[in-house]
């Protein structure tokens, strides 16, 4: 994978843990689901040992990105994670390809964005067509610095969606 | 007679929304329109029965999330 200069990685000894800040479109899963291992507040914001190892891969798959990614340190292990991952990515391929009458997935996220996967067009307010795109997140706390993309800032702004 | 076109109308509608394209437009300062094919899943996971079209609120204020109410208004968006 493509290395940048923000990218991290944090291993446990069993697992190492792949963290790409670039991919993220902060759709919450990992610090809502497993605040004890994916805390933002804290600095590293992966502790490696706030929970058993498949506990952290279970959580790492629900990341709808690459932002969260992982390897065994052992060589044999990854060999059957690799085969998954083709398989996976078999699938993902023909579901892509049968995806022009699938419905386009509107999921929102408590305390956080809209995440949105499927086929799509983004348009603006003035009816120019801004991208086409198969997965993004869309704010609606009010105060991303990125509008209409969710950038996170939902969380240092301490919205709650429950009211 | 009038029921069964009103049934073929309704056909032919969800066949061209099936093909067509699912829009998000952004509605400066207010709501996000999402309209064609899409399912919404509430923040409890389950289906949200919608139609053919939504606002979805952007502005954080509405009372009635994730729909807008309007509270935009006098909240704003950072657009
Ligand atoms: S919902 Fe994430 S920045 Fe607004
Ligand atoms: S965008 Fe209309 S109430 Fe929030």
């Amino acid at each position: 994978m493509a290395m940048d200069s923000n990218d991290r990685d944090y291993t446990n000894g069993e697992i190492t843990v792949f963290w790409q800040p670039s991919k993220c479109i902060h759709a919450t899963t990992c610090y809502r689901e497993l605040i004890e291992v994916f805390n933002p507040r804290n600095r590293p914001w992966v502790n490696m040992d706030g929970a058993p190892t498949d506990r952290i891969i279970e959580i790492i798959n629900k990341c709808p990105t690459d932002a969260l990614t992982y390897r065994w340190n052992d060589s044999e292990k990854n060999k059957l994670l690799e085969n998954l991952n083709d398989e996976k990515i078999s699938q993902a391929l023909s579901y892509e390809k049968s995806q022009t009458d699938t419905p386009v997935m509107v999921q929102v996220m408590k305390d956080g964005p809209y995440v949105v996967q499927g086929n799509f067009t983004i348009i603006g307010s003035t009816g120019n067509k801004l991208k086409s795109m198969s997965m993004t997140s869309f704010c609606r706390c009010g105060v991303s610095n990125n509008m209409p993309f969710c950038d996170g800032t939902h969380r240092k702004a301490g919205f709650t969606s429950e009211k | 007679m009038m029921e069964l076109i009103g049934r073929l109308v309704l056909r032919v509608k969800n066949n061209f929304m099936e093909k067509s394209k699912t829009e998000f437009i952004i509605i400066k300062n207010g709501p996000l329109h999402v309209k064609g094919n899409f399912t919404l899943k509430g923040t409890d996971g389950k289906l949200i029965d919608v139609v053919d079209e939504v606002y979805l609120c952007r502005c954080g204020a509405s009372k009635n999330k994730p729909f807008c109410d309007g509270s935009h208004k006098t909240h704003g968006v950072n657009d």
